[in-house]
């Protein structure tokens, strides 16, 4: 229990020995998942076509984001101009962007409730977002301050009994969630199941998010996760993140974009590019079978070969994380 | 009078609802923390323009947050919202500079003084390398059962100074928290210092909010954290437009007496930046604020 009470009292809880339940007790060999992994060397490569190729791929075109609103959730953690590693980058929110207007989404919004700063428009003006969002008109939800709904909670792997969304999730038909490819010293990464404790409006649970953290931080991704049901991911790794995630590690170029509908399956696979085996990662351990599949084999790979994408990220060097090792 | 804040109060009025109280955007439900703040940000104007043209508006703004108190002396977030109840400092704050709604600021402050965060009992040879600061000090948390972070403990010493008690063992304690919070090189962020022995960055915002809770204390000590964290903000300030984080680094700065000149022209800059949006209530509030007679900064700055 002091242990517990230590992850908590720093705003976390650690992946492993949280006594989640066993992880492999809900059977993914029925499900499957395409995931498509693409190589973008910069930010200034041609992302809207590589976006747009990547969905084609995975089965969305024009018709699944017509008439339809549309959210992307970026990773924004800290307010800093100089760590490109730390936050989303804007030209990957203005690609996504720009592809579902072309596909004639009915709108799209860019909402987010950052846990570590309370200011969104210091956020936005500090991670370079700003700039992007009013030349490219998108509307911007700060999600902390959100009306909120009291939702009960769909899964029950935490105690909490029901979540507090934003009411800004419910104008949306299709949720994206867009994460920074990064290590984080207390969940071990953190992806796109991860980036959806920034929906978690702030008025409710704190900053940092210290409900969340007291529930078990597995165990709330997954309930979040299954109460949210988001509808896509795309996952910057253009640059990521290594070492002290998610906010103090240094940067690690990876070069791709990985994206895909079931997100447990595109976090899996993130986890693999990063050298990570994902059934390490509690949470991503528990979401096989519930959420989706994180095996190789229930997988479907597309676009780019992972084999010669794989790029160990640097693991922060404490005992407490030595479960992320093989 | 300064034409920026002529216009920012006409804005921040035509903000309210239709119950005479704000939300943290004009599409939203009002809610305790963007009232009470606007309610502060329109008084705090009140030599330079006429207090009756206002007084209506502040008035029944504070009105409707007394509506919201419950029997325990709390006030939730917003109607619909009973708990978390950390933004009852904020209505404390304004019956406290309107000079009204005694009872329940009485209230409202016996609760405050009985709201602790967790203080975490660790195994300090185990774990001391990984977290930074003292888990065991108590201030205040966001929500009731967590554990106590940097903003709401400087909100609730700034309230229960303004209720005259300063010296009383709870803020004294709290401001330990604080001064436990700081960054070695100078300011503070939401309430982390280091984790695996890394230090964290520091942010204006919260900076600003903690050296104005230092400040209750200050005719007694000047802690060393003061002068790192104003020199963070003189450094940081000047390229900040974002209203919330701007505002509260100068009134952090005005209370200890080290805001500069060029301060009056920064906040004018981000008010003609961001006005006319639709979620500009609180920085609005806090922009006016920072410019006028604040009634969180002490009546005799420090310094």
């Amino acid at each position: 229990m002091r242990r517990r009470s230590f992850l908590t009292a720093v705003g976390a809880a650690a992946a492993a020995g949280l006594g989640l339940k066993s992880a492999r007790d809900h059977d993914e060999a029925a499900l499957r998942a395409d995931v498509f992994v693409a190589q973008a060397a910069s930010y200034t490569e041609d992302l809207e076509q590589i976006l747009r190729n990547g969905l084609r791929e995975l089965g969305l075109g024009p018709a699944a984001f017509k008439g339809k609103t549309v959210l992307l959730k970026p990773n924004l953690v800290e307010p800093t101009r100089t760590d490109p590693q730390i936050n989303t980058h804007p030209a990957v929110v203005r690609a996504a962007g720009e592809v579902f207007r072309r596909w004639q989404a009915r709108e799209v919004i860019v909402a987010e409730g950052q846990g570590h700063c309370r200011d969104s428009q210091y956020v936005l003006d500090q991670s370079g977002l700003a700039p992007v969002l009013a030349e490219s008109r998108l509307e911007f939800i700060d999600l902390n301050h959100d009306d909120v709904v009291a939702v009960p909670n769909a899964l029950g792997y935490s105690r909490l009994r029901e979540l507090m969304l934003p009411v800004t999730l419910r104008r949306a038909d299709l949720v994206v969630s867009m994460p920074k490819m990064k290590t984080h010293h207390w969940a071990g990464v953190t992806l796109a199941l991860k980036n959806l404790f920034g929906v978690m409006p702030g008025v409710c649970y704190g900053w940092p998010k210290n409900v969340l953290h007291h529930a078990g931080i597995p165990e709330s991704i997954l309930d979040i996760a299954a109460t949210v049901l988001p509808h896509l991911a795309i996952v910057d790794g253009i640059i990521g993140m290594e070492g002290d995630g998610p906010i103090m590690g240094t940067p690690r170029a990876s070069g791709v974009l990985v994206m895909g509908t079931n997100l447990p399956a595109v976090d899996a696979t993130c986890a693999r590019l990063m050298g990570i085996d994902p059934w390490r990662v509690a949470y991503l351990a528990g979401a096989s079978g519930r959420l989706g599949p994180i095996s190789e084999a229930h997988i479907s790979q597309r676009g780019e070969d992972l084999a010669p994408l794989i790029q160990p990220f640097k693991i922060l060097n404490h005992p407490c994380l030595a479960y992320l090792r093989s | 009078m300064n034409d920026w804040t002529g216009s920012a109060q006409t804005e921040l009025l035509r903000l309210r609802d239709r119950t005479g109280a704000w939300g943290y955007r004009n599409d939203r439900s009002p809610s305790v923390e963007p009232t009470a703040l606007a309610c502060l940000g329109l008084w705090s104007c009140r030599s330079h323009s006429p207090p009756e043209a206002r007084r209506g508006a502040i008035q029944r703004g504070a009105d409707w947050l007394q509506t919201l108190q419950k029997s325990d002396g709390s006030l939730g977030i917003a109607p619909a919202l009973p708990s978390p109840c950390w933004a009852t400092p904020h209505a404390i704050l304004l019956w406290n500079a309107l000079e009204v709604h005694a009872p329940a600021r009485r209230r409202a402050t016996a609760w405050l003084l009985e709201q602790k965060g967790s203080p975490i009992a660790i195994d300090a040879a185990y774990f001391g390398s990984v977290v930074g600061h003292n888990m065991t000090l108590v201030g205040w948390p966001w929500i009731e059962g967590t554990h106590s972070w940097l903003e709401p403990t400087a909100m609730a010493i700034l309230a229960l100074d303004r209720e005259g008690l300063a010296y009383h063992p709870r803020v004294t304690e709290g401001i330990r928290v604080v001064l436990n919070r700081a960054l070695s090189l100078g300011g503070w962020n939401y309430g982390n210092t280091s984790v695996f022995g890394r230090q964290l960055r520091p942010q204006p915002g919260p900076t600003g909010l903690a050296l104005l809770a230092l400040a209750a204390q200050a005719s007694k000590l000047r802690p060393r954290s003061v002068d790192p964290a104003i020199a963070y903000l003189l450094r940081t300030l000047p390229d900040v437009r974002a209203p919330i984080s701007l505002a509260w680094g100068v009134l952090g700065l005005r209370a200890w007496n080290a805001s500069p000149a060029a301060a009056a022209d920064w906040l004018s800059e981000s008010y003609s930046l961001h006005s006319g949006r639709r979620d500009v209530t609180t920085g609005l509030s806090l922009l006016l604020l920072a410019h006028g007679d604040d009634p969180f900064v002490a009546r005799e700055p420090r310094s």
